[in-house]
């Protein structure tokens, strides 16, 4: 083959990947510096803008909503990570036996995790409502409450309320993998396990658990970041209220871009939502590359 | 070994029962209670107590919340945003993963890290500057802006998907094309995509779900009520109306047909949600 020939089918190769990497470049990329370059600024209600350097983060980190906000996201992501790992596990064991009807089952689980939010939403917020919801009234038929409760109208309860929705809609996704995992341990770990005289806990412990840990911190790694960016379940909800009781970072974003109409101010708390968002992509793809060679 | 009922596996199988029943119990409960508001008058709705299940099935709701909800318009702007997104995927998503997988060039880790790391990104972070985007090219309120967005966000993931299924196609076979004196391109489309439908498929009906769901950029993007995606319409009944002023049963009945072809669909694509050819990121 000729020199030429060689450098022109190299050339072409970078058709197939162009338009990819020009859709990234115009609406991810651009953006990112653009909406970094909007936070430092002031815009009047005419339009002007004015420089005024990290004016716009010191207004953040003073007003009371970056502690609020912060808090407020801990829990939704950790706490909920925690509770949909720790159901999706013991949902995968289960799932895990021989028994008539387990298929039924594993797609019977995939509905709540297949709604639509929008959808799902819809119903939890018919169950939740105090008056006519089936929340309260099954709460009130067991005796834990004696008068109807407004969970979402609460700001002690709000939070806890819209994550049960996120958990209810994120856990089977999380039993689904764990349980792929499972299938990949080689079944004669478990045989010469019995023959050794190990009960089904140590077994867990000392075989089922390692083997699996790598995967399930790839997986609460994954869906911590999207309970990260879980704006349209809240937002459905409870839009964030009552007073941002429920309201996680990402909703201040979009509160104050399209209700206040401060869209400088909320592009600082975008580029706060950036950097902590980043520092775990870089944890999830550096823990992807190390599984698999390119 | 001849299996006997000791009273351990009796125990442990009860137990097992009991299990299976609280998992079907926790999860389902919002899907029957959905299923039985759907089929309930107005009053039973506000019934006080509240029931899970009508006295007597009204199906006629399945075919009043057409007419009174406005659903129809909303699956029509749904269909349209997640056709062309599917469409627009496919040609910039295969040739993509076609590279990725089967071509060599200088910057492949790097645009591998790229797809990796866009696949993680949260849109609400550039919402600002791609609706200040959105305005200056005039697509505020158009659908294609939808798919736009669509094609955006959701495109890391499918060459990713695609990435994974030509991966399984043996080197080989690539060769043998490649000594026939095809090229490139024509490999990609003559021999790649052909065997890989299935797995092509799948990346549709992903596409499609994640399309058909999304609501950050259908809410903020779109204003006229003409073009709203049944997602966004369904939010509005909620937003709009004060609880006693929702007519609850239809928007179940709506509810319940919107959410029967998604289940379809995943049920569809089950081993590849668990499937390592989508172990990262499914949602």
């Amino acid at each position: 083959m000729k020199k030429d020939s060689i450098k022109l089918s190299r050339l072409t190769t970078y058709l197939f990947i162009l338009p990819m990497l020009m859709i990234f470049c115009v609406f991810i990329i651009y953006p990112i510096f653009n909406v970094i370059y909007l936070s430092f600024f002031n815009r009047s209600v005419t339009g002007n803008m004015t420089f005024i350097g990290l004016q716009n983060y010191v207004k953040f980190f003073t007003s009371g909503d970056a502690a609020l906000a912060f808090r407020n996201t801990a829990i939704w992501v950790f706490a909920g990570v925690a509770a949909k790992i720790l159901l999706g596990l013991l949902m995968a064991l289960l799932l895990y036996r021989k028994f008539v009807g387990n298929r039924l089952l594993t797609m019977i689980i995939l509905i709540p995790y297949a709604m639509p939010a929008a959808v799902s939403c819809t119903v939890w917020r018919l169950m939740y409502n105090p008056n006519f919801g089936h929340i309260g009234q099954f709460l009130q038929d067991i005796g834990i409450i004696d008068k109807a409760v407004s969970f979402l109208g609460n700001p002690s309860t709000s939070l806890i309320a819209v994550m049960i929705v996120n958990i209810w809609a994120v856990a089977p996704f999380c039993a689904l993998n764990i349980l792929s995992s499972l299938y990949f341990i080689p079944k004669d770990y478990y045989e010469a396990a019995q023959i050794d005289g190990a009960n089904s806990i140590i077994q867990f412990f000392r075989i089922t658990l390692p083997l699996i840990s790598r995967d399930i911190k790839t997986l609460a790694i994954l869906i911590g970041i999207w309970a990260f960016n879980s704006f349209d379940v809240i937002y459905m909800m409870t839009s964030g209220g009552p007073s941002n009781s429920s309201s996680i970072l990402v909703n201040f974003v979009y509160q104050n871009a399209f209700e206040f109409n401060k869209r400088t101010y909320s592009a600082a708390i975008s580029v706060i939502c950036f950097l902590v968002l980043m520092v775990f992509a870089v944890l999830y793809v550096q823990s992807k590359m190390k599984e698999e060679e390119i | 070994m001849r299996k006997h009922h000791s009273r351990g596996t009796v125990l442990s199988k009860v137990l097992l029962v009991f299990l299976v029943a609280i998992m079907l119990v926790l999860f389902m409960f919002p899907v029957v209670a959905m299923i039985g508001v759907s089929l309930k008058t107005n009053n039973e709705v506000f019934q006080s107590p509240v029931t899970w299940f009508p006295e007597i099935p009204q199906w006629s709701n399945y075919v009043e919340t057409f007419r009174r909800m406005d659903l129809l318009n909303g699956f029509k702007n749904s269909s349209i945003v997640a056709a062309g997104t599917i469409l627009m995927i496919l040609v910039v998503g295969i040739p993509a993963a076609y590279a990725l997988s089967k071509l060599n060039f200088r910057i492949k880790k790097e645009v591998y890290y790229i797809v990796l790391l866009s696949q993680m990104f949260a849109p609400i972070v550039v919402v600002i500057p791609l609706y200040q985007l959105m305005m200056k090219w005039n697509l505020i309120n158009s659908l294609f802006s939808l798919i736009l967005m669509n094609v955006t966000f959701n495109l890391a993931f499918i060459v990713l998907l695609l990435k994974t299924t030509f991966d399984s196609i043996p080197k080989d076979t690539v060769e043998a094309a490649m000594i026939d004196g095809c090229n490139k391109f024509s490999i990609m489309t003559k021999i790649v995509t052909p065997i890989s439908s299935i797995g092509i498929a799948v990346a549709v009906i992903f596409a499609f779900t994640r399309t058909w769901n999304e609501f950050l950029f259908a809410f903020t993007f779109i204003s006229s009520s003409s073009k709203k995606t049944v997602i966004v319409k369904l939010y509005e009944i909620l937003k709009n109306n004060p609880a006693t002023g929702i007519p609850w049963e239809l928007v179940m009945a709506g509810s319940v047909l919107t959410t029967v072809p998604l289940v379809i669909l995943f049920i569809c694509i089950k081993d590849y949600i668990t499937g390592d050819a989508t172990k990262g990121a499914v949602k």
